[in-house]
């Protein structure tokens, strides 16, 4: 080994921390017993070396530190016991909460539950129509609670039954005509259905259009405003057209 | 191995590394309470994360790379530290032959904290629990070569400020860590 090498290596040379390897280590060790130069170097900065080493070391550990250490790790572990408790409780807490709103709202909806009774029936039954005029039905609406303007120009002598009934999951009213000739063989019936714009959206209303087991789907739509409503009648009908059920002219009420 | 909270583990690894924890951390802060309070510090953040220590044979750089962490997080806060330039460490001088004094503990830690902290770390380490430069090196993330380089140079600003010669850093050398 040369001096270069030797000089190099000094760095490296820490018994303790091993980042020699043992040949080289050993290379190092024989060329500074044999290189005055080098060998002096390396006293001298050993020297120094464990000057400051021992100067590093030079620090008062305070007695109880250990103790102090153990306490604080011991303490620090109830608190976050301590959080997770607060935590569950929290939670359970907030699941209690949300327990009794939900058992609450069943119990509500249990006892306040929509009563059966004579005057509700008659209501949600179509009614037998047979000595209805438009008004009669006008009123029996409004007593439905249901305010809206009836089709116009219909021969109620037609009408069979009237009522609310479900439309894409709203109530509406609903008007069921018949027509029987049977001198002329035609057996039709038309189905009304009254829509408020306040009910559903009417901006994109179909055409007609014939169904495929034989009833033609027709909309009509009149602006009858009551108030800032506008009602849409959307009648579905068997047979060929409506001419027994509409009169040309609006008829007196 | 470890599991999070297991109280031997942690008494294990205070009873290992408590002394040489709180050496490191005085070195690096200068102080007995900030190296109480830094060693706290890093047992408390050990046992918050003990699960990710897969080897306790690994625990000794694992804890104090903690304690590094928590020290640099303190610092960055600290904006009234002062410390050297890197300019103003130098370069390596020849270690001068002849009998040399014994080194002041007080005058060394001057001599510490005068230092910026990528100097003083690998400094403390290579003295002081004998890591090798590959654990230096992986304690702070950077090159071996990179390591040896700092090392030199501090080790050339402690054989300036603690030789004979010990008092001719010029306050000229001085700069806040605000603007480095």
């Amino acid at each position: 080994m040369d001096c270069r090498t030797a000089r190099l290596l000094l760095d490296f040379s820490r018994p303790k921390a091993g980042d020699l390897e043992p040949d080289d280590a050993e290379a190092l060790d024989a060329h500074l017993s044999d290189c005055a130069s080098c060998g002096e170097m390396a006293a001298t900065e050993r020297r120094f070396d464990d000057r400051v080493r021992r100067a590093m070391n030079h620090v008062e550990v305070p007695a109880d530190l250990r103790q102090r250490l153990l306490d604080r790790l011991e303490s620090d572990r109830g608190d976050r016991q301590r959080r997770r408790a607060g935590h569950v409780v929290r939670i359970a807490a907030l699941a209690a909460a949300v327990l009794l709103v939900v058992l609450g709202w069943q119990v509500w909806r249990q006892t306040h539950l929509p009563q059966v009774t004579s005057e509700t029936i008659e209501a949600s039954v179509p009614q037998p129509t047979a000595a209805f005029s438009e008004i009669d039905v006008r009123n029996k609406f409004k007593e439905m609670g249901v305010t809206m303007t009836l089709p116009p120009r219909l021969n109620y002598t037609k009408l069979v039954a009237f009522g609310l009934t479900d439309f894409q999951g709203r109530q509406v009213p609903q008007l069921i005509f018949v027509h029987d000739d049977d001198l002329r063989g035609v057996h039709a019936r038309a189905l009304i259905y009254v829509l408020s714009e306040r009910q559903f959206d009417l901006k994109n209303l179909p055409e007609e259009k014939q169904f495929p087991l034989g009833s033609v789907y027709k909309v009509e739509i009149e602006e009858k405003k009551n108030g800032s409503d506008r009602f849409i009648y959307v009648i579905v009908y068997t047979g060929d057209n409506l001419d027994w059920l509409r009169f040309q002219q609006e008829q007196p009420t | 191995m470890a599991t999070p909270g297991s109280r031997q583990t942690m008494q294990r690894l205070v009873d290992e590394h408590y002394v040489g924890l709180y050496r490191y951390a005085f070195r690096l802060t200068g102080s007995a309470a900030a190296a109480e309070d830094l060693t706290q510090e890093a047992f408390c953040k050990a046992q918050l994360h003990l699960a990710q220590l897969r080897d306790l044979g690994r625990a000794k750089p694992w804890l104090f790379s903690i304690l590094r962490n928590a020290y640099l997080h303190r610092v960055r806060t600290d904006r009234q530290q002062r410390c050297l330039s890197l300019d103003a460490v130098g370069d390596v001088p020849e270690p001068s032959p002849g009998p040399l004094p014994e080194i002041d503990p007080e005058r060394l830690q001057q001599a510490l904290d005068e230092l910026p902290e990528v100097f003083r770390t690998p400094i403390i380490l290579y003295y002081f629990e004998d890591f090798s430069y590959r654990d230096v090196a992986e304690q702070m993330d950077l090159p071996i070569g990179t390591v040896m380089s700092r090392l030199a140079r501090a080790k050339a600003h402690l054989r300036n400020r603690l030789g004979p010669s010990g008092q001719a850093v010029s306050v000229n050398g001085y700069r806040s860590r605000e603007g480095t």
